[in-house]
């Protein structure tokens, strides 16, 4: 036979074999990665200005929904947008009666990526007066949590939630969970929500937050120390724009050789993190406030070597489960535990400020 | 998960009471004549290593473990016995006896199993010399004829005789006078980095050069007025990057400071405000106490260290702060913090028994259920206690241990008070008899003892020395542990049974 047939059928077999699984083994599930990642591609280019996550008109939207002592169903009363709205009936109960949605693979209500955007909004009409708060609680996919407390108003409500404060929280690169719930409700509570949606209301930036805030202007420490003996250390650092939450110095001295490993994992290791002497919601933007100075103990059981220290700001108040792959850009760095605040020095290295050699 | 929930709760049921019944009976080994026997039949265990150190001196801890495995599988929870003794006639010195971490109902035939390692202690009079380590595993049992029998289980390693796995050389050692430590200045405010090491929630700390308890600077801290709880100025992440000498006040005897307000219009410097101290171990163990609002400048506060012991580990400090419960709306509340130190007496840390059983007056030999009974305790010091003891009374019928009484008093005068050379006299005491008490002999244990938390990674042991002479060592038990205080007189009173009564049919 012709090389040239061999060919092509080696090509049709594998063209048809890849079609049969696409098409034959996990249709929805393909389909809807295939429209996932196209999407991603469309709105890394064109961000659109706004971007409806659910608004009850279609059967899909209500399947998106979990609850948990409660009901939700398809309603034509008090719409926000189009026709429907969606009715959720809160159940009284001991525990949490909730509303919640989450998707692990394609991200809230299959928008995994809400950093284009600056607003989160929907709206709730309420025909009651309550006593109980609206617990709304959003997640990251490590796990980082946002949860505000709503009391509702008789009538419309409108949540509106800023994502530049809350991206500072919570990675809005990996957005996968949004719970809506009461706790203890004691009656039985109708709320019709609707038009759950991001907006970029006037974004300037491609992204939100996506300017590195912190700058290191100077360190002082010795480049040699001793083994048994102190070092005294301190680093200046100043802002580009106000910080409007109290962020945590951290302080890691370590063997350069495991710098690499989580730093509870490393075995030549001091952690000197500490609250800054003035809380970083008061810093004023390009003043330089001083880190330390602190005496730092190099203890005897170190082993001689190359040492690096790290310094930076982290928010205390969000930690992540496990180390999420995330964005390498923007003011926050997500790729450990606590939420970092990116350096502007483009020389900074997984922020290794400096270099110690410790001898004996 | 249900199932696994249950076998869990199950599992550490069991390991619990078979814990509960090893102590038991190492506690009262000796008020019964305990007989050891080796179980007749085929062995099934075969010793494989010992790990231990060739030599020892006395008064020091070491390791012990050992690696043995099984042939045939094993029904019973089983304890080791771990013995050093006399080489000339294998005469028991020092009982060591623990339970495997691996329950022996678990172990797996042919797997190398290791038994410890657990800590050791050489006693401090224990005569220099080379001793045998004897070592195997054993169980119980209760008979009425001949009390409480031991059962060793013999080894298939034929050149194993008695028992005897190894062999450990005791050392002397000259006991070390203790030196008086240096304080241990932990913050005197007199420096930058010695003011920046501090940190402060909720309010604001600053040299200050006016008012002033020594050197050239005090601290001045300003509460923030309407804060809830708890503004505080602390010593935290410190703890963690300084020397270690600043987290271990083991050696030390007093935390002092000195802590005052603003002069007043008779040029008094009383502290003000509600100040409370809180120390903290890297375990969040706490330790809280008001400091008086009497508090001046030229009078340190003082804290003695045992009783802040008592709460955290003193070996693993973490947390120094000064903080308020609250600031009203209206002012903000400002203290001076001066001179924090930690001071050693040069107090010689007592390692031996001091406290004497002087004896036990009881109002009756026999009594029916029912009635009351008056115990009278004396003792007598050689040390003076550097902690305020409890006193506990148990009371049991001696052949089986049923019919348990207990009663935990604290002593009139406190500990603290005790002087030495004088017999001082605890009681009497009523202590009632129920009426479904069972008839026979009793014992009565007294002594005195302190609970303590303790943590995980607690690295002591306890021995007391028991009537036929052994010294007993006991591992603690997570997370309160009981001290008892051993008797001088050991020989009488060496398991702190004390005297005994016979409950009588009515």
């Amino acid at each position: 036979m012709n090389p040239r047939y061999k060919l092509l059928i080696v090509i049709w077999f594998i063209f048809s074999s890849a079609l049969l699984f696409v098409f034959t083994l996990k249709p929805t599930g393909t389909y809807n990665t295939i429209k996932f990642v196209f999407k991603k591609m469309v709105m890394n280019i064109y961000p659109p200005d706004d971007l409806i996550l659910c608004d009850f008109e279609k059967k899909l939207d209500f399947l998106k929904w979990r609850c948990i002592n409660s009901f939700l169903e398809p309603s034509d009363k008090h719409p926000f947008c189009a026709v429907n709205s969606a009715r959720v009936v809160y159940y009284p109960t001991t525990g949490i009666s909730a509303l919640l949605t989450e998707d692990y693979n394609l991200g809230l209500l299959q928008v995994k990526d809400w950093s284009f955007f600056r607003f989160f909004k929907f709206e709730i009409f309420n025909g009651e007066n309550l006593s109980s708060p609206l617990h709304i609680k959003i997640k990251d996919s490590a796990g980082r949590t946002v949860e505000r407390k709503v009391i509702l108003q008789k009538g419309n409500n409108k949540i509106v939630f800023n994502l530049e404060d809350i991206g500072q929280d919570i990675d809005l690169a990996n957005v996968i969970y949004l719970n809506l719930f009461f706790i203890n409700p004691d009656k039985e509570i109708t709320l019709y929500i609707d038009n759950f949606r991001l907006e970029r209301g006037g974004l300037k930036e491609k992204r939100v937050l996506d300017k590195e805030t912190l700058n290191l202007v100077k360190v002082i420490c010795p480049r040699q120390a001793k083994r048994g003996e102190e070092i005294t250390l301190s680093a200046f650092l100043s802002v580009n724009m106000p910080l409007k939450k109290d962020y945590r110095v951290f302080i890691h001295f370590s063997s350069i050789e495991e710098i690499k490993k989580k730093p509870e994992q490393r075995r030549w290791y001091i952690n000197a993190d500490h609250q800054p002497w003035i809380e970083t919601s008061k810093w004023q933007v390009n003043v330089h406030y001083e880190i330390g100075p602190l005496n730092i103990y190099i203890p005897k059981s170190f082993p001689v070597g190359e040492y690096v220290l790290q310094i930076g700001l982290y928010n205390p108040n969000s930690y992540g489960s496990y180390y999420s792959y995330s964005s390498n850009r923007g003011m926050m760095d997500f790729r450990r535990g606590f939420p970092r605040l990116r350096y502007v020095n483009p020389e900074l290295d997984n922020y290794i400020v400096a270099k110690i050699r410790v001898l004996n | 998960m249900t199932i696994n929930l249950c076998n869990d709760i199950l599992f550490l049921m069991k390991r619990v009471t078979f814990l509960l019944f090893l102590i038991f009976y190492i506690f009262c080994i000796s008020s019964l004549e305990a007989k050891s026997i080796v179980r007749q039949g085929e062995p099934i265990i075969s010793f494989d290593k010992l790990y231990i150190p060739e030599s020892i001196k006395q008064g020091e801890f070491f390791k012990i473990s050992a690696e043995m495995k099984i042939t045939k599988n094993i029904w019973e929870d089983m304890g080791v016995f771990l013995h050093i003794c006399r080489p000339e006639d294998n005469k028991i010195l020092i009982n060591n006896d623990f339970v495997p971490n691996i329950p022996t109902t678990q172990w797996t035939v042919g797997e190398i199993i290791r038994v410890g390692p657990i800590n050791s202690y050489i006693p401090q009079d224990l005569p220099p010399g080379l001793y045998n380590v004897c070592m195997g595993l054993f169980s119980t049992k209760v008979t009425a004829e001949e009390g409480v029998l031991y059962i060793r289980e013999p080894y298939t390693n034929k050149e194993i005789k008695d028992f005897v796995v190894g062999k450990i050389k005791v050392e002397s050692s000259l006991p070390q006078p203790v030196p008086k430590k240096e304080d241990l200045l932990i913050s005197s405010f007199e420096t930058i980095v010695d003011l920046k090491k501090w940190q402060a929630v909720n309010c604001f700390i600053e040299q200050n050069s006016e008012n002033v308890a020594e050197g050239s600077y005090s601290a001045k801290v300003t509460y923030l007025k309407g804060k809830g709880c708890c503004p505080s100025v602390l010593l935290e992440s410190f703890f963690r990057y300084s020397d270690p000498r600043y987290s271990d006040w083991t050696e030390y005897d007093i935390l002092q400071f000195q802590i005052y307000g603003a002069k007043d219009a008779e040029g008094h410097t009383y502290l003000k405000y509600p100040v409370y101290l809180q120390v903290k171990d890297k375990s969040e163990r706490r330790f809280q106490w008001p400091i008086a609002t009497t508090q001046e400048k030229d009078n340190p506060v003082k804290f003695i260290l045992s009783n802040i012991g008592k709460e955290v580990d003193l070996s693993d400090i973490g947390n120094l702060s000064f903080f308020v419960s609250g600031t009203p709306a209206e002012e903000d509340w400002t203290i001076y913090l001066d001179n924090i130190r930690l001071i050693s007496l040069g107090l010689e840390r007592i390692r031996e028994p001091f406290v004497r059983f002087e004896g036990l007056k009881i109002s009756k030999d026999r009594i029916k259920p029912g009635e009351e009974i008056e115990i009278t305790a004396s003792f007598s010091i050689s040390h003076e206690f550097s902690e305020d003891y409890n006193l506990y009374i148990h009371i049991y019928r001696t052949l089986d241990k049923v019919g348990w009484i207990n009663a935990d008093i604290f002593p009139s005068p406190p500990t603290t008070q005790w002087k030495k050379a004088e017999i001082i006299t605890q009681g009497p005491f009523s202590i009632y008899i129920p009426p479904d008490t069972p008839p026979g002999k009793y014992s009565i244990e007294i002594g005195l003892f302190l609970a303590r938390q303790v943590s995980v990674d607690t690295n002591y042991i306890k021995y007391h020395r028991g009537k036929d002479g052994v010294y007993y060592i006991q591992q603690p038990s997570y997370p309160i542990d009981y001290f008892k205080q051993p008797y001088v007189n050991y020989e009488e009173y060496g398991d702190w049974v004390v005297g005994s009564f016979e409950v009588i049919t009515p």
